[in-house]
């Protein structure tokens, strides 16, 4: 035999093994997706293994995860934008969405979803859905619900104040009464705060808006249908700012005063309600997820109901204005565009998004079929904070509009103008708005 | 005197050219200078040339980065000047923090370089104290400053409360005291300052403060009639660049008010900043920075114009 033949065989057995694993592997490199979002912190990991999960069930993908810095994002998707290096799949927020959607930075879905025949109001709530929007368009899949603020209150600290910790209240009226009696205040100062009624109210804090919350529930409009007029310097504009000034200056001798001894961002009023220090905080359903993680001793003390209404008003109603919705949206130009949807797909609209809150305990899931275990008393509540979202148009310059309202808002209760002068100039300034970016 | 010969090489060498190149010597020697700051010049290209000449054009017209640039003329300027409220008091709030902020770091950063300014043991450690927050990055700083100040866990307000009965405010959130908040953020980071302000203390001659003594000076004179004078041109070099620095305050504002309260603290790039990247209006961003230069330029000269009348470059 001669000396070659092993070396022979070797040599084939190797390639055909080579073979083999050539052909038991996918012939494919995987195409890889990139998702911006701002779920940072522990929210990274769990997003990261439910990415995970997609890459098991779609193995021609591979996804890179880039969280954001809430604070950067704007700079980071501008230079994206402009330089055409976009990624495939961008998480907007509530005011961005409409700004980048205005100036046409997505993708429309709608040929989308017709081609793979999904029936978008099965799958999510009409709220989220609507606020996804944009000229009739439909432009991203929301992430979670518009939500409202809503009131959560300490039920030791109402009983003391001899309130009942099992009827909340339902009115303004009620709101300031329960808000003056479990105040404390010797003079200037606050031992013990009920309620600072405009959270983010200083001009470039976060995208709540009181003024937008507590107008809802006056019955009136912020903007007109088409989003090109002004609609809140009606009588319910003004009632609304007047109330929100006389409110803190009877309960606490001051929005001022309040903020000056409590502050008015999350950060700094979830912890004085965490200590007892406040009876109320307005916050949003989302509290309840970061009560668990940060206080949980809380959870058995407190209740929450939906913000009341003027019922000086007949014609107010328990609602809330939605202006643009957050959401996962395909940019123009993004490279894998097929992938995007599919990944669109799993973490906007299917298990993964589902199993994402349900993970986090978020209880403002936009998805129809996704419960997260709450005790009752909350679920009912949440349920009717969700049922009263309605969905307007929101203009492309609506972060304009936002500031331009906490603007005003934060100007009379600094007693800087009167509501009046507040309402007509703001008035003014949003026209123009409008009609410069219309 | 000493005489200077000034050595020339023979005409004859200066034509001689490379034989393989076939350059003269002085254009090889030319060509060599530029290949040797290529990288600098092809970065200032690249990265600084361009978007300044952007920035020209872009002021003459409505950009949002999405669309292509709109001419618009004067519009941005005018808009600017005569409409827009915001941008005048962003204005007025610069200028503001420019007058507490430059005065209060050089009268700051001048008593802590003449309190280390002397070899007592130890000194080191002290220098190296109150330089150290000058290299501590300015988001952890603002983020130090926003838990100090915060009214109720921070470390401020509860030690007013404890130990003075003082109601101090909400530092960040009051309209009077929060430009102040931010000013007092800047001069704990101090330490530059301090430092040139010790090399100039360091460099004022001994025998000045031996005379001054021989005539009788006391501390405030010796200050007053020597170490201030002789000091002129470190206080001029801190004062234009103080002025520089305080006109393009942006970090700290971003992270500790977001320019709130009721536009307290709206300062002039946290307003640009707003209206380029929040609002997409990089054409009036565009225009509000040029204006920006324009300012801090004939502040610059208006400071180098009158520095004949106080900055004084005599050396014994």
């Amino acid at each position: 035999m001669s000396t070659r033949k092993p070396l022979v065989h070797a040599l084939l057995s190797a390639a055909a093994a080579v073979g083999f694993a050539l052909s038991a592997s996918p012939t494919f490199a995987a195409e890889k997706i990139v998702f911006w979002n701002n779920w940072d912190g522990s929210r990274t990991a769990q997003l990261r293994s439910i990415l995970n999960e997609f890459e098991k069930q779609n193995p021609q993908y591979v996804v890179e995860n880039v969280t954001l810095s809430s604070d950067t994002t704007a700079q980071r998707m501008l230079t994206a934008v402009a330089s055409g290096d976009v990624p495939d799949l961008y998480m907007t927020q509530a005011n961005d969405f409409p700004k980048w959607a205005g100036l046409g930075a997505f993708r429309p879905l709608d040929d989308l979803v017709a081609r793979d025949g999904l029936k978008l109001d099965e799958i999510f709530y009409a709220g989220g859905i609507e606020g996804s929007r944009f000229d009739g368009k439909l432009i991203q899949f929301p992430f979670k619900v518009p939500t409202s603020l809503m009131i959560w209150y300490n039920k030791e600290l109402f009983q003391k104040a001899g309130l009942d910790p099992d009827n909340p209240p339902k009115t303004w009226k009620e709101l300031e009464e329960a808000a003056a009696k479990t105040t404390v205040r010797k003079g200037d100062v606050i031992s013990q705060l009920g309620v600072n009624i405009c959270l983010n109210c200083s001009t470039g804090s976060g995208s709540e808006n009181a003024f937008i919350e507590w107008l809802s529930r006056n019955g009136g409009e912020v903007l007109t249908p088409d989003a090109k007029g002004v609609a809140f310097d009606s009588p319910q504009g003004l009632d609304t700012l007047k109330w929100m000034l006389g409110f803190s200056q009877r309960t606490a001798g001051g929005w001022p005063n309040a903020v000056r001894q409590f502050g008015s961002t999350f950060k700094d009023l979830r912890p004085s309600f965490y200590a007892g220090k406040m009876a109320m905080i307005m916050d949003g359903p989302f509290l309840y997820n970061i009560m668990a993680k940060d206080a949980p001793q809380m959870l058995d003390k407190v209740g929450v109901f939906v913000a009341p209404i003027n019922s000086d008003n007949p014609q107010a109603t328990e609602r809330y204005l939605a202006y643009g919705t957050p959401g996962y949206a395909i940019p123009k130009g993004a490279k894998n565009r097929e992938g995007a949807w599919k990944l669109l797909q799993f973490i906007g609209g299917g298990s993964g998004a589902c199993t994402f809150f349900t993970v986090q305990k978020r209880v403002d899931s936009p998805l129809r079929n996704c419960k997260v275990d709450v005790p009752e008393a909350f679920a009912a509540a949440f349920k009717a904070n969700g049922d009263l979202v309605q969905s307007r148009q929101a203009p492309s310059a609506f972060q304009q509009v936002h500031v331009r309202l906490q603007q005003m808002q934060e100007a009379v209760l600094l007693g800087n103008q009167t509501p009046e002068d507040a309402l007509k100039t703001a008035a003014t300034d949003v026209k123009a708005i409008l009609a410069r970016t219309n | 005197m000493a005489e200077i010969i000034v050595q020339q090489r023979p005409a004859s060498a200066r034509r001689v050219r490379h034989k393989a190149s076939g350059l003269s010597h002085s254009t090889r020697e030319a060509l060599w200078g530029y290949l040797f700051i290529a990288p600098w010049l092809i970065g200032f290209t690249l990265f600084s040339l361009g978007p300044i000449l952007a920035t020209f054009y872009l002021s003459l017209s409505h950009y949002d980065v999405v669309s292509a640039p709109r001419w618009a003329g004067l519009g941005n300027f005018t808009r600017m000047l005569f409409e827009d409220g915001e941008y005048r008091n962003s204005l007025a709030v610069t200028v503001e923090y420019s007058l507490i902020r430059v005065p209060a770091c050089i009268a700051v950063g001048l008593v802590l370089a003449m309190l280390i300014n002397t070899q007592a043991r130890g000194i080191g450690l002290f220098r190296l104290a109150l330089y150290l927050p000058a290299i501590v990055p300015l988001v952890a700083a603002s983020i130090l400053w926003l838990w100090l100040l915060n009214p109720q866990y921070g470390f401020v307000n509860p030690a007013l409360r404890d130990w003075f009965g003082v109601v101090a405010p909400n530092w960040l959130r009051d309209e009077k005291f929060a430009l102040l908040a931010i000013v007092s953020l800047s001069v704990w980071q101090i330490g530059h300052t301090m430092m040139i302000f010790l090399a100039g203390l360091q460099d004022i001659p001994k025998e000045l403060y031996e005379a001054a003594d021989l005539d009788g000076a006391g501390f405030m004179q010796r200050i007053r009639f020597v170490t201030l004078p002789m000091l002129t041109p470190t206080i001029y070099f801190n004062l234009i660049i103080g002025i520089i620095n305080s006109f393009q305050v942006f970090a700290a504002v971003f992270i500790l008010t977001r320019g709130g309260p009721a536009g307290q603290t709206m300062v002039y790039i946290m307003y640009l900043y707003r209206r380029g990247i929040e609002y997409l209006e990089m054409g009036y961003a565009s225009a509000m920075a040029l204006v920006l230069v324009a300012i801090i330029l004939s502040l610059t000269i208006l400071i180098m114009k009158t520095s004949d009348k106080w900055v004084n470059y005599d050396r014994v």
